[in-house]
């Protein structure tokens, strides 16, 4: 069986080909792009398809997809229409499959099943790593502010810490925001 | 505060859903508004087939196509409020106007224009970008070469592309013109290499444009929150139809998390005043785009089944099937139920002719209440109980 990925996210398609490769009857190829798929798609005989439900060029590709036609080709999305559980969870992870009409649904299953859990893996890995470093830049802009009260009130560096804690406690804001109105007045006054 | 899911895609036409949001229409109402922006159609419909949303931003064919089944999961969807009317622009590249200039048309003449592309695409098809095959915009452009005399496949072809890729596409020559809206027409328009050659409402005066569309079986068991909603949106739609609101609303529409674009491109549309080309020739339209009360988001089956009449074949099942579709799907008795109460005028008829207002015209309603002009550029009179 032939699984085409289309995503121009190479980490992403690259950690679906290595769920996918677990399974040697399995032949795999990853586009990184949409363009040109309907010249490729007679070449590639893809049975599934594998895209991005948010991807801008999904509607182009289902046009393109319509307009190929042919009864050998993915047209049908996802495995079963009345499987609505597993359509779900993959609209919900942010995949969308074409599936070719009646290819067994025991073989396709575990192909979506996968690629939902992946895309829900690399989101989760998405998700930490912009809030690790959200709170790094939080950090550094903390320390600088801390400096500039330090040199600007005589301040120690932990009372320049607690003054900005207490700052914001009472105007109800965070410690980066208060930092942040620090460190462009400063750059404003300078 | 009962939380609602809406998904919509960035465009001016959004804004209803926006501004209920934002201006607090919608908390007025109870509800709790949840929007998710989407980046295109086909996600929305997805999201709408297996309930993730309760309802959306909708292209008005899309409602109809989905209750037929066009769709891979069908999906009985309801429309009880038009979003606005109009808000289409067709815009070609350099070339093509530079073309259309020697043949001595301007701006906004449908008919010459509609005759030079049917020229045009006896030769080689002429390619025009639209952003999903079915909406109002393919819709519109078929009814518009039809009219003159001509079958449209065989002189258009309609490409599927996303409205921020339109200008790409004119660029790589892939296409020759896009049918796109609001705010992309106007913003190809300054952009250097497009020009606009006519606002879709030069084809239809008063063209239904998007819906609310609401997830039919969500609606019957929570009737209560589906009227409130009707009642938010339809504020939100008066709101952002008074000339004095559309700076503010153009800069609220333009932040990043929402459209983000330049709110200028955005205010154009909405004044009526457009930039056509890259010399900055202006041109006054308007009802280029329409927001307002009862007199925009007032479902009129007829629109419904203007769009099932044009569509039927195209989509390949019978007449009777997509008229019965279009009827299921417009709900006037639910817009009546939802604004009963409120000082919303509600027209005495739940279908009209179309195209027969040449200008703005009084109507039976329980209140003051104007329609028009909604006339066509052919001067097509559609009656629905004579449509065959």
């Amino acid at each position: 069986m032939h699984i085409v990925v289309v995503d121009p996210d190479r980490e992403r398609a690259f950690q679906i080909v290595d769920g996918l490769s677990v399974d040697s009857s399995l032949r795999v190829t990853v586009l990184g792009d949409i363009d040109g798929i309907a010249r490729k798609l007679t070449s590639l005989d893809p049975d599934v398809i594998l895209i991005d439900l948010a991807d801008p060029k999904r509607d182009h590709f289902e046009q393109t997809l319509n307009a190929v036609g042919a009864t050998d080709r993915p047209v049908a999305m996802f495995v079963d229409k009345s499987d609505i559980g597993m359509t779900k969870a993959a609209i919900e992870a942010g995949v969308s499959a074409y599936v070719v009409d009646g290819l067994k649904k025991e073989r396709v299953l575990p192909i979506i099943e996968m690629a939902v859990a992946r895309f829900r893996e690399f989101d989760r890995i998405k998700k930490e790593r912009d809030a690790a470093n959200e709170a790094l830049a939080e950090r550094k802009v903390v320390d600088r502010a801390k400096g500039i009260l330090m040199k600007a009130k005589g301040l120690s560096e932990e009372e320049a810490y607690s003054l900005l804690r207490k700052t914001a406690m009472d105007q109800g804001r965070k410690i980066g925001e208060v930092s942040e109105g620090i460190v462009t007045a400063a750059g404003l006054l300078s | 505060m009962t939380e609602v899911s809406l998904g919509y895609v960035p465009l001016t036409d959004a804004a209803p859903l926006i501004i209920a949001k934002e201006l607090g229409f919608a908390q007025k109402e109870g509800i709790s508004l949840i929007l998710t922006r989407e980046t295109n159609w086909s996600a929305i419909r997805d999201k709408l087939s297996v309930g993730l949303i309760q309802g959306a931003h909708l292209l008005c064919p899309m409602a109809i196509a989905m209750r037929l089944g066009l769709g891979p999961i069908p999906r009985s969807i309801i429309a009880p409020i038009v979003l606005n009317l109009n808000g289409n622009t067709f815009v070609t590249s350099l070339d093509v106007a530079r073309r259309l200039d020697e043949a001595g048309i301007g701006f906004n003449q449908p008919k010459p224009l509609g005759r030079w592309v049917i020229q045009q695409g006896k030769s080689q098809a002429f390619r025009v970008g639209v952003p999903y095959p079915i909406s109002m915009h393919a819709t519109i452009l078929r009814y518009w070469i039809r009219s003159l005399g001509v079958d449209p496949k065989a002189v258009l072809d309609l490409r599927v592309l996303p409205p921020s890729l339109m200008r790409e596409g004119l660029e790589a020559r892939e296409i020759d013109a896009f049918m796109v809206g609001a705010p992309f027409g106007s913003e190809a328009a300054e952009s250097a290499d497009a020009v606009v050659a006519m606002t879709s409402s030069a084809i239809w005066a008063a063209a239904p444009e998007k819906v609310l569309a609401i997830d039919e079986e969500w609606a019957d068991a929570n009737p209560g929150t589906g009227d409130a909603l009707v009642r938010a949106i339809y504020n939100a739609g008066l709101w952002a139809g008074r000339n004095e609101n559309h700076s503010v609303l153009a800069e609220i529409l333009a932040r990043p998390e929402y459209l983000g674009v330049g709110a200028s491109h955005i205010e154009q549309m909405l004044s009526g005043h457009l930039t056509l080309d890259p010399k900055g020739s202006i041109a006054s339209v308007p009802d280029a785009i329409r927001f307002g009360g009862s007199n925009v988001s007032f479902p009129w089956q007829s629109q419904a089944l203007w769009i099932a009449t044009q569509e039927a074949e195209n989509w390949g099942i019978s007449l009777g099937t997509a008229k019965a579709a279009a009827t299921e799907t417009f709900r006037p008795d639910i817009f009546r139920r939802a604004m009963s109460e409120t000082d919303a005028p509600l027209p005495n008829a739940s279908q009209k002719v179309e195209g027969a207002l040449g200008r703005k015209t009084t109507v039976p309603a329980n209140r003051e209440m104007s329609l028009g002009p909604d006339y066509f550029f052919d001067a097509l009179v559609f009656d629905p109980a004579l449509a065959e």
